[in-house]
């Protein structure tokens, strides 16, 4: 699944992050992750049982954003999905932004 | 006084906190008072960077947009908008240093202000600062907590807002699950209720047949005691006829017996009479005889006497 969307540093400036280089890049490499995965599971969750086989399957030999098109194709709500986790995920980081600061 | 540019938090912290020069400034002196410092610090910083800080907004501006886009649409042509707008960010953000982002943010963000206006609003922080300058260091830092307080202000707004989508976000992802898990379990239920129902048309055919089986198992078990029947009957008459026959068998020898031994018994009393008539007539016979002989002697006498006469 390729990836359409990314936390960035600029997000988390925003939101009073001050990091140094290093720990801010491991930072946006670990939300990212987790990210990614939200992302999938949730997309995941809308298949039926039939389209998870056949996203099985397409998963072994496609190419490109294939795999992000047939998602949009299958699941209506694709964008709003991938929307609500960012949201999901920045509204956990603004939460604890005063601990991340601190690390 | 060497010009220099605040490129971090630090730099921009310390700036106030000095206690060099607390006493009274006069405007247009030399700037010895530390609010006089760090407000024409701020002044000329908040000038150098205030085109960096339009391109940063603007760059802010199109990255939203980007990420939009990226979500939306094709992800290759987002990919390189992404990483265009990443690159700038990188850039702009060594440039002036991510710690300041936040303030040229503000800055920007409080008016879309001109270097001008900027520069009055340090000017303010060091008309304050002069205000305070008698011994009072915090009047400084009371300038320039302003702009600090600004920036922490717009912070939080950014967080509150983050976590009010959050919230948003939320409540659609639990809509989308609830709608999910009703479909799905209207679809267990209609797999139970065809599963049901090819179960019940099974068992109903099942016991249809083991229905028809039991007919016909009870139709053959059936014929099969009758048949019993018919052969036992048969039998039963087989030995009845036997008893009969050997009764009548047994009569008959018992008959035949009796005929015996009458005919015996009528063989001997015929003997018997025989005898007695044997005997009768043997009697009468001698009798007979005697009395031939009697007459034979008469005659015979009788010629032997005629003879003797005749000889005579």
């Amino acid at each position: 699944m390729n990836k359409n969307y990314t936390i960035t540093a600029a997000d988390l400036t925003s939101m009073g992050i001050i990091l140094t280089d290093d720990k801010m890049t491991s930072l946006l490499d670990h939300l990212n992750e987790e990210l990614n995965e939200r992302v999938g599971t949730s997309l995941l969750e809308e298949l039926s049982d039939e389209q998870i086989e056949e996203y099985n399957e397409l998963s072994k030999t496609a190419e490109g954003d294939q795999i992000g098109e047939w998602l949009s194709s299958k699941i209506p709500e694709f964008s709003q999905i991938i929307q609500d986790e960012i949201d999901i995920i920045l509204g956990d980081i603004a939460e604890k932004a005063d601990d991340l600061s601190k690390s | 006084m060497s010009e220099q540019i605040i490129s971090n938090t630090a730099e921009f912290t310390t700036a106030e906190s000095s206690n060099e020069d607390s006493a009274d400034i006069n405007e247009g002196s030399e700037l010895k008072s530390a609010v006089a410092r760090a407000a024409d610090r701020f002044s000329k910083f908040a000038e150098n960077t205030y085109e960096k800080r339009i391109e940063f907004q603007n760059n802010i501006a199109e990255g939203l947009e980007t990420r939009r886009e990226a979500i939306k649409g094709s992800a290759k042509n987002a990919g390189e908008n992404a990483t265009d707008f990443f690159k700038k960010i990188s850039e702009v953000g060594k440039g002036i240093g991510l710690a300041t982002v936040g303030v040229a943010i503000m800055g920007a963000s409080v008016a879309g202000e001109k270097v001008g206006k900027v520069a009055n609003s340090a000017k303010e922080s060091y008309e304050k600062g002069k205000i305070y300058a008698n011994g009072k260091v915090e009047s400084g830092k009371d300038a320039i907590g302003g702009a600090k307080e600004k920036l922490t202000e717009y912070v939080d707004r950014i967080k509150a807002d983050r976590q009010a989508k959050r919230a948003e976000a939320l409540v659609r992802k639990d809509e989308r699950k609830m709608n999910s898990d009703h479909a799905e379990a209207i679809r267990i239920n209609d797999s139970m209720d065809r599963k049901s129902e090819r179960k019940m048309t099974k068992d109903h055919m099942e016991a249809i047949k083991i229905n028809n089986s039991m007919d016909r198992d009870s139709a053959r078990e059936a014929k099969k005691a009758e048949a019993l029947i018919r052969k036992d009957e048969r039998r039963i008459n087989r030995e009845h006829a036997e008893t009969i026959r050997a009764n009548n068998a047994k009569a008959r020898a018992e008959a035949r017996k009796e005929k015996i031994e009458s005919i015996k018994s009528s063989a001997i009393e015929k003997k018997d009479k025989l005898k007695t008539g044997a005997s009768d007539f043997s009697q009468k016979a001698l009798d007979f005889f005697n009395r031939a002989k009697e007459a034979g002697k008469i005659g015979v006498d009788a010629a032997k006497e005629a003879w003797q006469n005749y000889e005579k």
